[in-house]
């Protein structure tokens, strides 16, 4: 944990590549989807294998915030074949990638995000807000400030005005909620522990059955 | 600490003045009103002012000096800060304006006092700023006019933290018409420069004289340092955040120089930290009145808030408000409708809100409060009461205080609405709030002082 953001710092990185990220916040408590980065093609179809396909490829590097803007995300992949052509279609678009992340995809039709920001009167921050296409419109976001209790993880989750989402909900079953308090705790006690993380972006955050899985995460350091 | 500048032995009030019309005037008037040590006027214009000898500068001053009053133009305070070194002074109340709020010219001021006052070891109160009232020990070190709050300050437990000069005055004088409420200290801070709401947060959960924080606050210096003090302390502290929308926040610049702050952020703090928060001034007094009572409460989940009321309307209404903020109407038992209801015709079965007005007009207001009042309180459901009383003067001081009694007895709080007659109302409304129960003519005043202390008594202990 400490050597990653070490490490990135003396690159001189300003975030972590989204592999990294997702090391860090899964060290922190919070569930992430199964995710592998490869070198090559051949790795890239045995993970795919291994996990079960669909999958999801993204191009990794710390240089690539916005990943999808850039077309290094490829969703929905169904075989191997297909595998091997988007990997190398990925590493064609540009040299400086760490490697490739092959991700089980996950679905689900829940999204919500997890953030931390540094207040400038407050200190570190979390937020928790629904997620997906209406996270702009609905602005429908709650704050508290690190390190959280549970009760203070769990005030947040019943605060959001579409809470009635981490009910059951048509089919899906109830959102686990100790686990969602967990990644809200754990992200806080990141912002709390490390001063070098600036701000930490977990977006999407799926319901997947009843487990809330992030599926991308950044994290901007000093 | 900070009590040289609530109990010093020697105060000077520089920029005292013998003209009426001053605010240098009213300074020294309030000063001499009060405060039983040494005052020392200066101004080089006079020899005498309220037959007190007049100093024309602070070296000229005999002896050592605690506390400076300033009321001069801004530009004469980083000198005045060293003259007042050389003195002894440990703080400085800077009433004046023309600092940080009034361009780059003032902020350089500002900017060399504290330099020179670090230098000093000297705490500077202000600048922009009406200093502060001792309720208790009738200080009065505020440019506030001296005819409008001797015959209604009243000393009591009521901290105030105001970030407004006109605020605190007006709303002082306000606040302590409004009902039975007596202040501990209320203090003006105006730029906070230095001293601020943290040194004085910190310094009222200490005190012992304050059972009740209430706070106006453009901007927080260290948020963090607000919350934790909260946090630690059972004392309420109620907070009024100005600055909230993007307008608020540019008039809140303009007028102390105050960058608020991300709002939602503050907002989840203040509720992490069991703050209670309020959202105009007279929500904040009301708050800071009914808390000032003292009125024992153990509010519990399960539990809820009984109606008593002579109008299905104001039931009806009442419960909206609560519903809307959250709080819980009780769920009545069987026995205590069944004790309320031989007060009622055969035909009409007494109901939750208990709309007791058909019993009242068979057996008068005294004999159907007290029996309903009475049941309600015995009712384990019921942790608290809103109390509806119409305004008739029949109604006496004994009623109110025996239902006072109910609720030191039952540890369960009243909140009254009383409508009807102005005057009459007003009457009830002053024996009520005299026997020790928050009375209020507005329905939406009941509701939110109760749902504050309901969230205060269910503040969960520091970690």
């Amino acid at each position: 944990m400490v050597n990653i953001i070490k490490k990135a710092l003396a690159k001189g990185q300003k975030t972590l590549s989204e592999y990294e990220s997702r090391l860090v916040i899964e060290s922190a408590g919070v569930f992430v989807s199964a995710a592998e980065l490869v070198q090559t093609r051949e790795e890239a179809v045995r993970a795919a294998e291994t996990m079960g396909f669909p999958v999801v490829m993204k191009g990794c590097s710390a240089e690539l915030a916005h990943k999808t803007e850039v077309g290094m995300v490829a969703l929905n992949i169904n075989s191997a074949q297909d595998v091997a052509r988007v990997f190398d279609e990925l590493t064609g678009k540009a040299n400086n990638l760490d490697g490739v992340l092959v991700e089980k995809m996950v679905r689900g039709n829940r999204e919500f995000v997890i953030g931390l920001s540094r207040d400038p009167q407050f200190g570190p921050c979390v937020m928790f807000g629904l997620g997906g296409i209406f996270t702009e419109a609905l602005k429908d976001v709650t704050f508290r400030v690190a390190p959280l209790t549970r009760e203070d993880a769990l005030e947040m989750i019943d605060e959001i005005k579409t809470k009635k989402l981490l009910d059951e909900f048509r089919g899906s079953p109830a959102v686990d909620r100790d686990a969602l308090a967990k990644a809200l705790i754990g992200v806080g006690d990141l912002g709390v522990q490390y001063d070098d993380i600036a701000e930490i972006d977990i977006n999407p955050l799926i319901v997947c059955g009843d487990k809330p899985v992030a599926v991308d995460a950044l994290v901007v350091l000093k | 600490m900070l009590d040289y500048f609530f109990n010093p032995k020697s105060v000077a009030i520089i920029g005292a003045s013998n003209n009426v019309n001053k605010g240098g005037y009213h300074i020294i008037k309030n000063i001499t009103a009060g405060f039983k040590g040494r005052i020392y006027p200066v101004n080089k214009s006079y020899t005498e002012i309220l037959q007190l000898p007049c100093y024309p500068d602070i070296a000229s001053i005999p002896g050592d000096i605690d506390l400076a009053i300033y009321f001069i133009p801004s530009r004469e305070l980083p000198h005045t800060v060293n003259e007042c070194a050389k003195k002894g002074v440990k703080g400085i109340i800077i009433e004046s304006g023309g600092f940080n709020e009034a361009g780059e010219e003032g902020q350089k001021i500002q900017k060399r006092a504290l330099e020179n006052a670090a230098k000093a070891g000297i705490r500077l109160w202000g600048p922009n700023c009406m200093g502060f009232i001792d309720g208790n020990r009738k200080h009065v070190f505020s440019f506030i006019h001296s005819a409008v709050w001797p015959d209604v300050l009243r000393g009591g437990s009521v901290g105030l933290i105001v970030q407004s000069g006109m605020l605190s005055a007006g709303f002082l004088l306000h606040a302590l018409q409004e009902g039975v409420m007596g202040v501990s200290k209320v203090c003006s801070i105006g730029n906070k420069c230095d001293i601020n709401e943290n040194d004085l947060l910190e310094y009222m959960i200490h005190d012992r004289e304050t059972d009740v924080i209430a706070c106006y606050l453009e901007s927080l210096v260290d948020g963090r340092k607000f919350i934790s003090l909260a946090r630690k302390t059972r004392k309420p502290i109620i907070v009024l955040m100005g600055g909230r929308s993007v307008h608020g926040a540019k008039a809140a610049q303009s007028h102390t120089a105050s960058l608020s702050g991300n709002y939602p952020i503050a907002h989840a703090a203040f509720r992490q930290a069991g703050i209670i928060e309020v959202f105009d001034p007279a929500e904040l007094t009301d708050m800071a009145r009914a808390f000032s009572k003292k009125m024992p409460f153990h509010p519990q989940a399960e539990k809820g808030t009984a109606i008593l009321t002579f109008s299905g309307g104001a039931g009806t209404i009442t419960v909206d408000l609560m519903d809307d903020c959250g709080l819980k109407l009780a769920k009545l038992s069987d026995e205590t409708l069944a004790h309320i209801a031989p007060l009622f015709p055969v035909w009409n079965k007494p109901d939750h809100p208990l709309d007791l007005w058909i019993a009242i007009e068979q057996h008068g207001f005294e004999k159907v409060f007290q029996r309903s009042l009475n049941a309600v309180f015995e009712d384990p459901a019921v942790d608290s009461i809103i109390f509806h009383s119409y305004a008739t003067p029949l109604i006496t001081q004994d009623f109110f205080n025996e239902l006072n009694d109910l609720v030191k007895k039952h540890a369960k709080p009243v909140v009254v609405w009383i409508e009807g007659r102005k005057d009459f109302a007003e009457y009830l409304r002053g024996i009520a709030e005299n026997a020790g129960l928050p009375a209020f003519r507005e329905m939406n005043r009941c509701v939110s002082v109760l749902k504050g202390m309901k969230q205060h008594f269910t503040k969960k202990p520091a970690r």
